[in-house]
């Protein structure tokens, strides 16, 4: 019998290729946001408001992951950018292996500014799972209680900003504000949150201000930034 | 429920080390698990058990996980102390610059395996 100390990263297969996926998008001045959130918390709706209102502004694709059904693509078709869905059948989370082999079916020829990855919902297994974006995303809805973050800290503390959406219900619900950024600033101080709805577009002014921020970070050769904290939301 | 993702990448990590040092059989694998990767432990060795028997390498072997704690450090003030609740300000001095010092590692530590010729090669016993 022999002891070996092995010391080998668990998750070095995926990591390998984020690493790659990286490095290409890297020299593509490709912005990689990767989108994460439960089930319902409007990860979809508010790309359907982004991409809306960046036609013929920026060069944009999105993959979307669901465990099935091709829903999602077909909601975010009609905005002209690519889409592609990527159907996990059962599995909980995107792995970079993933994303690489769908790639092929977005990448415009003369590149993209910004590809969005909206991940399988699920605020626990995506977390891990490095796919070569520069940002991860969280978004959180008014509907879901003001102790996400403490109830799933991991990616509220990893995440290079997060989202509350569905502002417009808070005068129908019991929903603290101040519960809510306190309780995310707990886990991850900090962090820029953006208070948005995306139906009646408050708010998301300021998220795509965060967003040509990061496209024209990575044009000029420096690394994604958190940028400004923006907290309440505008009238967009 | 990414750890059955995750029990998979373990036996496939232990599979190439045994094959890398041409082992008949893994006897036991050493998992560490960091506070702040949000496994499920428990499940995991479960599941473990379940996948690591679909290997010839790993199966019947066992699987032992040890959490790596996560240590929080403030620059502001210097204060390192091991993390409760998630909380990332400082204690001491209210810093919202707090990070972590461990906590992130899923990792294979530690294996033990047979080899041909009952562990006369010493290319593997090297490495230990």
């Amino acid at each position: 019998m022999v002891k070996l100390d092995v010391r080998a990263n668990v998750l070095e297969a995926n990591d390998k290729i984020a690493a790659r996926l990286r490095q290409e998008w890297r020299g593509r001045r490709t912005v990689v946001i990767n989108l994460i959130s439960s089930p319902g918390s409007g990860k979809t709706t508010l790309l359907e408001h982004t991409l809306a209102r960046l036609q013929s502004r920026l060069r944009v694709a999105v993959l979307v992951g669901d465990v099935q059904t091709d829903n999602d693509a077909r909601r975010l078709a009609p905005f002209g950018f690519p889409v592609r869905q990527i159907v996990t059948a059962g599995d909980c989370h995107l792995e970079a292996h993933l994303v690489e082999r769908h790639l092929q079916f977005v990448e415009a020829a003369g590149g993209l500014d910004l590809l969005f990855i909206e991940n399988v919902g699920n605020l626990v297994c995506p977390t891990d799972y490095d796919l070569g974006e520069d940002a991860k995303v969280v978004l959180l809805s008014t509907t879901e209680g003001e102790d996400k973050p403490l109830k799933y800290p991991a990616i509220f503390h990893r995440a290079t900003a997060a989202l509350l959406t569905k502002t417009d219900l808070l005068p129908h619900l019991d929903f603290s504000l101040e519960l809510v950024r306190h309780n995310l600033r707990t886990v991850h101080p900090g962090v820029p949150l953006f208070e948005v709805s995306a139906r009646t577009g408050v708010g998301l002014e300021a998220w795509l201000d965060w967003l040509f921020l990061q496209v024209r970070a990575k044009c000029s050769g420096n690394t994604v930034t958190g940028g400004d904290r923006h907290v309440r939301g505008r009238a967009g | 429920m990414h750890e059955l993702a995750l029990a998979e990448e373990i036996v496939r990590v232990a599979d190439k080390e045994a094959a890398h040092v041409g082992a008949t059989r893994v006897l036991s694998v050493g998992v560490t698990v960091g506070q702040l990767m949000q496994v499920e432990v428990d499940c995991l060795l479960f599941l473990l058990g379940i996948v690591g028997d679909t290997s010839r390498y790993t199966a019947g072997a066992a699987f032992e996980a040890t959490v790596e704690p996560a240590r929080l450090h403030c620059p502001e003030c210097g204060a390192t102390w091991d993390m409760d609740d998630w909380v990332f300000l400082c204690g001491r001095c209210g810093s919202t610059e707090v990070r972590a010092l461990s906590g992130e590692r899923l990792e294979v530590t530690t294996m033990e395996v047979e080899l041909d010729g009952d562990g006369q090669r010493t290319g593997a016993t090297d490495r230990w």
